[in-house]
């Protein structure tokens, strides 16, 4: 493990989706953390921020999520999140249900302050804009909703992309519309989701990239599952890959 | 019909209508007045660092990006300059205010010998129904503003007995005369004129309608048209000395 | 109410409807890139932007706060200013006013100007039962009447009708004669419109800031009608909610340098009329009497709730002009006279959850609406507000309450999401997948998942989640230690090193 300029210990926070269907990306982003110079934990007792209830309206039913969390990372001095949702959720979101709680609040308030978004996380905290990485590929960028605006994390993801070798990025129209999954409304409303998720992979296909890439694992699922579908169906007429940024950054 | 009407109802007052308003807000009876933050009303526009020559400049400017038609000249030349942009509109009638600055001015003078249009007035003992006819058969209206703004090239009109608010509304063509010394940075700016003017005594019109080219729509597929209900045409004459 | 004016179809049938019109949703897409494309540009360009809208949210907040003495305040200014007040707590007793207006002066036709608030009590429907002729006269509003159809958009109503269906329309039910150019068609309308103006008995309209200190009126409009009726017919009702109130004049320049902006895109509208009372004395034209119909209907409960910053909402449709979903469904899938995120909001705030419990749902969540409000309603927080209230009021079907319980059990405990992610659905989906990495259509018998598989693929779990692989590779995982208020993480036992 390269032990650089930078030690830090700090706590990963995948998200459960990396956890049960992309271990991959988790990899990856644990590979680009090390080799940044942090030493990556991951607590036990994590599983799902709880975002996905919560925002389907089932606040009772979050609330016991939210303490796991806390009770799993409150103890670190960083934490490290692969999902700006997911973080949104715990920094934004949580501090309604805990802020008056005796045991959790302090320590969600105290929790609140040590949280990193995994790109804001590299440009902001590391200082690192240029990880090393080299891609040769077009690659484009969906700027997911909640990183985006609800974080306001708008340019580290850019400004890391920009920096990998060979990677030539375009734009694509629109980048920061949204893809349609907004959690359970891709099952609650299928019809509505699948409009927006498809305009969206027209988009993609527009900008002329060979890679989309996102920061957020939900959404690059959804889109996904569309571009793969539209390239079956003949609506999309070329492969394009899509990649979670850590992939793109550990390549 | 979708709603069921009652034969029988109850005319509310006004503290029956204000009262599960106070009682949500949690408000005794006789709320005091509540203590305003003027400050906020005082915001910036782009157009405040601009003198006045800039601002007059800044006002053709927006007037051309609205393409609005803008005619400049002097008091002295005003009448000649006012023959001119009538005569480019055409034949019809015209309806002018019954102020007398008209007259001073000599535009209607000058109208009446330079044209061969019919120079109508709006009087305000001809009635309703003859103002309105007149009007609405008139290719050309024209008035004097109250104020213009440069931020957006627009133009404060208020109604008075003298000028009514259809001799700016029905004709085809808007004429309005703006004196360069009215032309403010912002909608602001006439505000706090009206403002003044209310402190002084002198009560706000019964309408005053802020005008910035002509009427327009873009109801059908987003097609811009103009000449919807109003002016088809808007044109400015600024006078400056 | 008729705010919900079509209650025949649920929203997933309204949305099946309003996706299956293809000239319906492209013409909202191109609404929607234009008028956004416009507003940006203007916004962008304008560094004071932020500061109006703190000024508007803190002028408008300041007024909801205070709504007793403003209402109060505006009321009798305007009194005082020769308008004659009706106050209307419900929709009913609104047309139970104009009921008594047309009746007192004896009218027979009414020009109407484009207003929300006339539409939120059904006036028009009232005034055809009573055999009163009620002309719209804003264009697509004119359209949309003569249709007999609903808007789709607040701003601009009747984009779903392109060129040929409107001069169609206008052919077989107005006798026009000409070809299908816009221009051509708007004349006419000029036309036969300006005849109505000429002769109806009343104008009604709307207001978009009432001013409190003086009593006044304010009406914004790009075609000239709100003009017309303002200025011709001799009886004029005018139709206020309590929440479009301002403090004094002095308020309306921030007002009006955020509106015409966020609505259409452009610095200011053609024209922006504050009218005050009847006209005065010596006047020859405006109307002789005028009336103001001040109505609640519902407002005053979104007191002291989160939906009480509605009450600063100015109805631009600058939500509308941005949101992914209103996009796609147009106003029609809302089936609300007020749609998109505001119309989320608004609807079922002032509704109830009876009646609108769906809606909320129609909506991601991305936030894109409260970047672009104005006065800075928080919209997505206030939609998801809803979700939790009808959650908690139970106002979803059981069915659904289960699965998410169950749901949410499993992914808060850890050897039951261990079971259920990594054993039960991993292979199960491997195994429906048929050995491959996702699903594609084989899932498409399962209710819920289908939604998603019928047009979208879904990769599979994974049997070795990346908890695995860290806890193999990474020298396990960390014990978090939990003792007097504090938390300290101890790290995992391969190597012993426990640093807390």
């Amino acid at each position: 493990m390269f032990k650089g300029a930078y030690y830090m210990r700090i706590a990963f926070f995948p998200g459960c989706m990396v956890d049960m269907m992309y271990p991959e990306v988790g990899i990856a982003a644990v590979e680009v953390l090390e080799r940044l110079g942090c030493e990556v934990e991951l607590p036990k007792d994590q599983i799902c921020c709880g975002q996905m209830f919560l925002n389907s309206g089932y606040e009772k039913e979050t609330i016991p999520m939210m303490k796991q969390v806390i009770d799993a990372y409150s103890g670190y001095e960083t934490i490290v999140s692969l999902s700006g949702s997911c973080l949104h959720a715990i920094v934004n979101e949580y501090p309604e249900y805990l802020d008056d709680d005796p045991d959790y609040g302090p320590r969600l308030a105290r929790m609140r302050k040590n949280c990193w978004e995994f790109t804001d996380f590299i440009v902001n905290k590391l200082g690192v804009t240029d990880v090393g990485a080299h891609l040769n590929a077009k690659v484009t960028y969906h700027k997911s909703c909640h990183l985006t605006r609800l974080l306001g994390v708008k340019e580290p993801p850019l400004q890391l992309l920009q920096a990998v070798d060979g990677l030539e990025y375009v734009v694509m129209e629109q980048a920061d519309r949204c893809c349609g999954f907004g959690g359970t409304f891709s099952l609650k409303e299928p019809e509505i989701s699948t409009e927006i998720v498809r305009e969206k992979v027209r988009t993609i296909d527009a900008s002329g990239a060979d890679v989309v890439c996102g920061a957020d694992i939900a959404c690059l699922m959804n889109i996904k599952g569309a571009l793969t579908r539209m390239r079956r169906e003949g609506k999309v007429s070329r492969d394009i890959r899509v990649m979670h940024i850590a992939e793109i950054l550990n390549s | 019909m979708a709603n069921e009407v009652p034969i029988q109802h109850h005319a509310t007052t006004l503290d029956e209508f204000i009262a599960p308003i106070q009682e949500r807000l949690g408000h005794g009876p006789g709320t005091p007045k509540p203590v305003f933050d003027e400050k906020l009303t005082i915001t910036p526009h782009v157009t405040d660092k601009l003198d006045h020559a800039a601002l007059i400049e800044r006002f053709c400017a927006e007037a051309a990006a609205l393409g609005t038609e803008l005619s400049r000249c002097t008091r002295e030349s005003l009448g000649r300059t006012v023959v001119h942009v009538v005569q480019e509109n055409g034949a019809g009638r015209i309806i002018l205010p019954s102020q007398q600055i008209f007259d001073d001015l000599q535009i209607t003078q000058k109208l009446v010998a330079h044209t061969a249009n019919e120079v109508y007035r709006w009087d305000p003992a001809a009635g309703r129904e003859r103002n309105i006819e007149l009007a609405a058969s008139a290719n050309i209206g024209i008035t004097l503003a109250y104020a213009a703004i440069a931020e957006t090239a627009t133009i404060v009109q208020p109604c008075s007995p003298k000028c009514g608010r259809s001799v700016s509304l029905l004709p085809s063509v808007h004429i309005a005369i703006i004196d360069a010394k009215t032309i403010v940075p912002a909608m602001r700016d006439v505000l706090a004129r009206l403002e003044e003017d209310r402190a002084a005594g002198k009560e706000i019109a019964s309408q005053t309608v802020f005008i910035s080219g002509p009427s327009n729509t873009a109801d059908i597929e987003l097609v811009r048209v103009e000449g919807v209900h109003g002016p088809t045409k808007v044109t400015y004459i600024i006078v400056e000395d | 109410m008729p705010i919900i004016y079509n209650k025949e179809q649920n929203l997933q049938e309204r949305v099946e409807a309003a996706l299956a019109d293809d000239f319906k949703h492209n013409a909202i897409e191109t609404a929607q890139n234009t008028f956004h494309a416009k507003r940006s540009l203007l916004v962008e360009a304008l560094p004071m932007w932020e500061e109006y809208r703190d000024a508007c949210k803190a002028i408008r907040d300041h007024v909801t706060e205070n709504l007793d003495y403003y209402v109060r305040e505006f009321a009798t200014n305007a009194e005082a200013a020769g308008y004659q007040m009706h106050y209307a707590p419900t929709d009913v007793d609104a047309l139970h006013a104009v009921l008594d207006i047309v009746e007192a002066t004896g009218s027979l036709s009414c020009v109407k100007s484009k207003s929300m608030m006339t539409e939120e009590i059904g006036v028009n429907d009232l005034l055809e039962d009573i055999g009163v002729k009620c002309i719209e006269t804003d264009c697509a509003e004119a359209i949309i009447q003569t249709a007999g159809d609903k808007p789709s958009h607040i701003v601009v109503p009747a984009l779903h009708f392109d060129r040929k269906a409107i001069a169609e329309l206008f052919r077989q039910k107005r006798g026009y004669t000409g070809t299908e150019v816009p221009e051509e068609i708007t004349h006419f309308l000029r036309q036969v419109l300006r005849e109505e103006f000429l002769s109806a008995d009343i104008g009604m309209r709307g207001c978009n800031f009432a001013v409190a200190e003086t009593g006044s009126l304010t009406i914004v409009s790009n075609e000239g009608n709100g003009r017309m009726v303002d200025s011709i017919p001799e009886v004029q009702i005018a139709v206020v909610g309590i929440d479009r109130i301002v403090p004094d004049l002095a308020t309306l320049d921030v007002m009006m340098s955020l509106l015409p902006r966020s609505a259409v895109g452009a610095k200011i509208t053609s024209y922006f009329t504050i009218d005050k009372g009847p006209r005065r004395e010596g006047e020859t034209d405006g109307p002789r009497e005028a009336h103001i119909i001040l109505v609640d209907n519902g407002r005053h409960n979104l007191l002291g709730t989160p939906f009480q910053e509605m009450a600063r909402c100015m109805r631009c449709g600058a939500c509308l002009n941005t949101c992914p979903v209103y996009r796609h469904i147009t106003g029609h899938g809302y089936g609300s006279i007020y749609p998109g995120p505001m119309g989320i909001v608004l609807t079922t705030a002032l509704e109830g959850y009876e009646n609108a419990a769906q809606l909320p749902y129609a909506c991601t969540l991305c936030g894109a609406c409260d970047d672009v409000c104005p006065s800075k309603i928080p919209l997505h927080s206030l939609v998801h507000e809803h979700r939790k209230n009808i959650v908690a009021g139970g106002y979803n079907s059981p069915v659904e309450r289960g699965i998410y319980k169950g749901a949410a059990q499993m992914m808060g405990h850890m050897p039951l999401y261990r079971i259920g992610t990594s054993k039960v659905a991993a292979y199960g989906m491997k195994a429906l997948s048929m050995g491959g990495d996702s699903l594609t259509t084989q899932a498409n018998w399962i209710p819920v998942v289908n939604g998603w598989t019928s047009s979208r693929d879904i990769d599979n779990m994974k049997t070795t989640q990346f908890r695995d692989w860290f806890a193999k590779n990474r020298n396990g995982l960390s014990e978090s230690v939990h003792q007097e208020g504090y938390t300290t993480a101890t790290r995992g036992d391969k190597t012993g090193r426990g640093d807390a």
